[in-house]
């Protein structure tokens, strides 16, 4: 079992190979969960660089009370929604790429049917706030516990599980609109 | 027969569905389950959205193995970056001090004036 607290420490008196068992074990979910932002791996991987590099100049700053991953994926929600931000402001970069998607075992019939059903999830994950949509992605696509996802937004958990509510009853009728659910 | 369902019990079911709940809570929304088909249907509701979801994100899943690398170089970039500039600043203000005391605008301390002075002399 690794310590992670042990590596920070190491990490805040400049340790790189601390660093690096930190970037091995971490990069893998800032990735995903900036994924969850941007939908781009060029971007994530740069929220990745980004939020890492952030760790690295303020580990001595780290406050043990709280969650190391929290703490970190604090972090790469701040980074992932300003990139998001910038990003809107370059509209070649928006809605590029949902036809680069394709699986070698699939038939083109099936690519093309997944392809327009990712699109239409995606249009009515588009139609929800920013507030609904964040936590429906933290929970199920991230995959994180109520009490993490209320550590990163630094909000109640009981605010975390009613907006998830209300999220996924908002998002499950856009679905059923579309014939998805 | 038809269970009335807590708010507090239904709120809790995307977070059986992505496995993070605690063991007792676990077991709560367990016991509800195995009695109410409401939330049996809520629940296979909830992981078909998330099996969707899961196909509205771009793949690959992981990052490239270089990024690692990159990292490090940026850091290691950003310091040698901080040290020349660092380097430079006190250079300059050396540099400008210099000038200022050469130009009688700057007095060192009396010590640390006569300890250039006595310097001169045994050099001299």
């Amino acid at each position: 079992m690794h310590d992670e607290s042990e590596w920070i420490r190491q990490i805040a008196q400049g340790d790189e190979s601390a660093f690096e068992r930190l970037f091995r074990c971490y990069a893998p979910r800032i990735f995903r969960f900036a994924m969850s932002y941007l939908n781009d791996p060029a971007h994530a991987e740069e929220v990745v660089q980004e939020t890492m590099i952030a760790v690295w100049k303020n580990a001595k700053d780290y406050k043990e009370q709280s969650q190391l991953s929290t703490w970190i994926l604090g972090i790469a929600r701040n980074k992932a929604l300003d990139r998001a931000r910038a990003r809107q402001r370059e509209p070649e970069f928006l809605r590029e790429k949902l036809d680069r998607r394709a699986s070698a075992r699939a038939t083109p019939e099936q690519i093309v049917q997944r392809d327009a059903q990712a699109e239409r999830v995606r249009l009515a994950l588009e139609k929800l706030s920013l507030e609904h949509r964040e936590v429906i992605m933290l929970a199920f696509y991230n995959e994180l516990s109520y009490s993490e996802i209320a550590q990163i937004l630094s909000c109640p958990e009981g605010t975390v599980k009613s907006r998830v509510y209300y999220a996924k009853e908002q998002l499950k009728k856009l679905l059923s609109e579309g014939g998805d659910l | 027969m038809r269970l009335r369902c807590s708010q507090e019990l239904r709120e809790l079911l995307p977070w059986y569905a992505n496995n993070t709940l605690t063991r007792e809570e676990r077991t709560k929304v367990e016991m509800h389950l195995s009695r109410c088909e409401r939330c049996q249907r809520e629940l296979r509701e909830l992981r078909q959205i998330k099996e969707i979801i899961a196909l509205s994100v771009e793949s690959p899943a992981e990052p490239s193995e270089e990024l690692l690398a990159r990292t490090i170089e940026r850091i290691r970039s950003g310091e040698r970056h901080t040290i020349a500039q660092l380097s430079w600043q006190i250079f300059a203000l050396g540099f400008s001090l210099g000038v200022l005391y050469e130009r009688g605008r700057v007095r060192l301390e009396p010590e640390i004036e006569a300890f250039g002075w006595e310097l001169k002399r045994r050099k001299g």
